[in-house]
């Protein structure tokens, strides 16, 4: 009889064990059970440099019990053309490498160390193919060490088999920083309960009991990093009931520090992290991207860049990206530098001019057109790198024209990704529009879609490890030169070209407004740039908008539009913006839906008289009062912190009122307020202060109207001025011009 | 967001702040002109952005220049389809009047074929025989 039993399940979570070297758990795919193992995980680390060092690191380290064996390798630097002489530095665990890396590393500064920071689920996949939720195939032991395991799906498998996860939502019933909260909701598939804060504490005994029960993998909590998993391990200790989160019942609760960083020109605040053992914690207020891909997407980004669920719903796409490129190296066995050593190569100053350019983006022919095509290129950037295999360890392309064979690291990684969401978009097209499966298809897609968008930003990233400026430059070229070869075949085939933008181009031409009209066109782009465009859309008429500053100057990314299908498209207006208020936002939005029910530019005449006559409803129920208060409120940022501003401006009014109270305020964080009347002109929403409707500053919120609706009006030819001197006066009417573009006139009264 | 070459749109900025003292300066009038000519330079900033000029300024005056121009054609070609409509009008009383004409020596002509004996077979055929083709038509196709 074998010593070793067989096991099938899903990998759920993965972390460091100080005895054994790993903590695996899985989902049994026989009887439903979860399942902890344990496996030893040797692991290996490099160094490289001078022979004397070297010898000296080797007197230092040989002969510690931790340390299995020190050998001399010849391994692939990724940067260097020849293979290196380095050192194998062979550890019993990942935990003691950490230490004795850390020790040498002091010891031993003028050495190169590689392989010698990366997450240990990073390792676990090079080694044996195992990532977030793969079925696996084990032969465990006595001791419930794993000895053998073979993974039975890929990441790039479009419908993988996937466990019946267990999935447990817990929320308070209202914002807690805005409110006292009175009960929390648990919901466990169909049912739901509601817990009373009581003060005896029966509903902590509950929640445990119910955990113990159901026994959830996946824990979903609102503000549950920074308000709720604190209250109740507070309340907890308090009362002494024990409430136990983590599946591990020898763990608890593990803290990851709040941070402050910068990000795409924005300072982006991140709260502290609370992170479970044995089944996964996502706070749907702290998940960066949960309103773009919700569990799907982030279950989908967890499996393809192998990070942990709990990390991939957290943290920016760009980790997940960076951890796929090291997969992707130490797959290939080439060493993984543990800092960069690359510097940018000297330019002139012509060269650093004409390489240090963005995407192009042009200014567009302001006003309304009607039957206009918007054509993008599918991942425009991606498609670039692949395709001129652009990696800042291979000669970078001329043009478009790779200028070496084999792929390089990014464009290894982004390959599959790209292909697996093309395929995912064209799996979509397959269902209708409101199937449960094109929704989640949708968000799975989106999450990809993330991992390549950034992906080329991090190309460009001074601390990435598969970053070099000269890669990043010569993608955007790559783009620029594509734009326009298909500006070029546009105009060759008669056809305006209105607006470009990036990827993306706005194309009209007389009598073309059905979309089996721009496939010809589509055709010859696509032959003539070697990559994939396709039409977003024929609009029945889009509006693109000047500065509100000077209305004189085309802005590049404020338009909208009313596809063919019904579809609105709006970007860079204030319905778009984070810190309009939800109430100003539905407005705008609504206008723009009244005017997208025009199916032809004459049937525009009737449905611009009624987005203004909601205008105009919207704004008699602003001036008398009727709006409350919790619509109103403006979600203000601070970037920096509050003793380095000089001007202080409503959002920094509000943060330093917040800040008074004991609360904490730090850089990139969203500060909500009020205007009100009188002093103090704002309000701090998360004061908890009531605000009366009659204390609000209308006139602010008039103004911030009139700017809303004017943007919707000003292609009709109405100004921000016709709308303020009516508003203040009272009583106007459409009347057309000759031209076909409406004015307002003032009524007689 | 550490930019080592300043963007399209910064450069333009600085342009714009090294003409501050200059515009000053300017009659008010004319200063409404300059602000007018310096919003066409900012309607090419992409195209401007491509050249990676190591001076921009130039592109701008070069995108100036392109505004100007397609103003100045933009008003030849109304100028002119002003002046073939006056034509078409001036052509059009001109056929007006030789219809006029054309038909009074028609009906003069009658009157005095109506008048006259029939001419014998070897008389001399008379001077404004030819009727409606005669030269006057042909005048009026010309224009």
């Amino acid at each position: 009889m074998s010593q070793f039993r067989a096991f099938r399940g899903w990998l759920l979570d993965l972390y460091l064990n100080q005895q054994e070297g790993l903590s695996l758990w899985f989902i049994s795919a026989e009887d439903d059970s979860r399942v902890c193992f344990r496996q030893q995980f040797p692991v290996s680390f490099y160094a490289s440099g001078p022979t004397e060092t070297l010898r000296s690191l080797w007197k230092t380290i040989s002969g510690r019990p931790e340390v299995l064996s020190l050998s001399r390798k010849r391994k692939q630097d990724v940067f260097v053309a020849d293979p290196v002489d380095v050192m194998e530095i062979r550890m019993d665990s990942p935990s003691n490498q950490v230490k004795l890396f850390h020790e040498i590393e002091e010891l031993f500064p003028e050495l190169t160390f590689y392989d010698a920071d990366l997450a240990i689920s990073t390792r676990y996949i090079a080694r044996y193919g195992a990532f977030p939720l793969a079925l696996c195939q084990l032969e465990v032991d006595q001791n419930d060490t794993i000895q053998y395991i073979q993974v039975l799906n890929d990441r790039w498998e479009l419908f993988p088999e996937l466990p019946p996860l267990r999935i447990m939502e817990l929320f308070p019933d209202r914002d807690p920083f805005r409110g006292t909260v009175i009960s929390l909701h648990l919901r466990c598939d169909r049912f739901e309960q509601k817990l009373n804060i009581d003060p005896a504490g029966k509903y902590l005994q509950l929640l445990d009991q119910t955990l113990k029960d159901y026994d959830p993998d996946i824990l979903i909590t609102d503000w549950g990093d920074s308000w709720l998993i604190p209250f109740l391990d507070k309340q907890s200790e308090q009362k002494n009931i024990a409430l136990q989160l983590n599946r591990d019942l020898n763990r608890s609760v593990r803290w990851q520090k709040e941070s402050t960083y910068f990000s795409y020109g924005h300072i982006i605040y991140r709260p502290e992290e609370a992170h479970l053992f044995g089944r996964c914690h996502i706070d749907r207020k702290a998940a960066m991207m949960w309103s773009d891909y919700s569990l799907d997407g982030t279950l989908e980004m967890a499996r393809v860049t192998t990070l942990p669920i709990e990390k991939a719903a957290r943290v920016s796409p760009g980790q997940g990206i960076s951890a796929m490129q090291v997969i992707t190296a130490l797959e290939k066995d080439v060493l993984v530098p543990y800092q960069k050593r690359q510097v940018e190569e000297f330019k002139s100053g012509l060269e650093l001019i004409q390489s240090d350019r963005g995407g192009m983006v042009y200014q567009p022919i302001t006003g309304l057109h009607t039957d206009v095509a918007q054509i993008d290129f599918i991942s425009m950037y991606p498609a670039i790198i692949i395709l001129g295999n652009i990696s800042p360890e291979v000669p970078l392309p001329d043009g478009l024209k790779p200028a070496h064979e084999d792929l390089g690291v990014v464009p290894l990684t982004l390959k599959p990704l790209y292909d697996k969401r093309v395929s995912i978009k064209q799996k979509i097209r397959t269902y209708p529009e409101n199937h449960p499966m094109a929704k989640k298809l949708k968000e799975r897609a989106s999450a990809l879609k993330w991992l390549l968008v950034v992906c080329f930003g991090f190309l460009g990233y001074k601390n990435a490890r598969y970053g070099r400026i000269e890669a990043h430059e010569a993608v955007t070229r790559g783009g620029r030169e594509v734009l326009l070869r298909a500006k070029d075949v546009a105009e060759e085939e008669g056809f305006e070209v209105l607006h470009m933008y990036v990827d993306a181009l706005w194309v009209k031409k007389k009598g073309f407004n059905k979309p089996e009209h721009f496939t010809e066109l589509i055709k010859k782009i696509n032959h003539r740039t070697g990559l994939t465009i396709n039409l977003d859309g024929v609009y029945r008429w889009v509006a693109f908008l000047p500065s509100k500053v000077d209305p004189r100057i085309p802005v590049a990314n404020r338009y909208f539009g009313v596809f063919q299908t019904g579809e609105v498209k709006v970007r860079g207006l204030e319905a778009r913006r984070r810190d309009t208020p939800i109430w100003i936002a539905a407005v705008q939005k609504e206008m723009i839906a009244r005017l997208g029910q025009a199916r032809t530019k004459s049937e525009l005449e009737s449905c611009i008289q009624d987005a203004f006559d909601y205008y105009q409803e919207a704004l008699q129920t602003l001036k008398a009062g009727l709006v409350q208060p919790e619509q109103l409120v403006i979600n203000g940022k601070v970037s920096y912190a509050l003793e380095a501003y000089k001007a202080s401006t409503a959002a920094v009014r509000a943060a330093r009122q917040m800040q008074k109270a004991g609360m904490t305020v730090k850089p990139g964080m969203r500060v909500r307020f009020v205007y009100t009347i009188g002093e103090p002109d704002v309000v701090a929403w998360d004061l908890g202060v009531r605000v009366e409707p009659n204390s609000l500053d209308l006139n602010k919120y008039v103004e911030l109207l009139i700017r809303a609706a004017t943007a919707v009006l000003i292609p009709f030819g109405v100004s921000k001025d016709i709308l303020r001197e009516w508003s203040e006066s009272g009583g106007l009417q459409l009347k057309l011009l000759p031209s076909g573009y409406h004015s307002l006139t003032k009524t007689p009264l | 967001m550490g930019r080592t070459i300043a963007s399209i749109t910064q450069t333009w900025q600085e342009e714009e702040a090294a003409l501050k003292r200059f515009k000053r300066a300017l009659r008010k009038e004319d200063q409404i002109l300059l602000d007018e000519l310096l919003v066409m330079s900012r309607l090419h900033l992409a195209e401007a952005s491509y050249a990676s000029n190591l001076y921009p300024l130039d592109m701008y005056l070069i995108a100036i220049l392109l505004e100007v121009y397609k103003q100045l054609k933009d008003a030849q070609r109304r100028l002119h389809n002003e002046e073939q409509e006056k034509d078409q009008e001036r052509v059009e009383e001109e056929s007006v009047f030789l219809k006029l004409i054309t038909s009074h020596l028609e009906s003069k002509q009658k009157e005095s074929q109506e008048n006259e004996p029939a001419p014998a077979d070897e008389e001399e055929a008379p001077l404004l025989e030819t009727g409606p083709t005669c030269a006057y038509t042909e005048f009026e196709e010309a224009p």
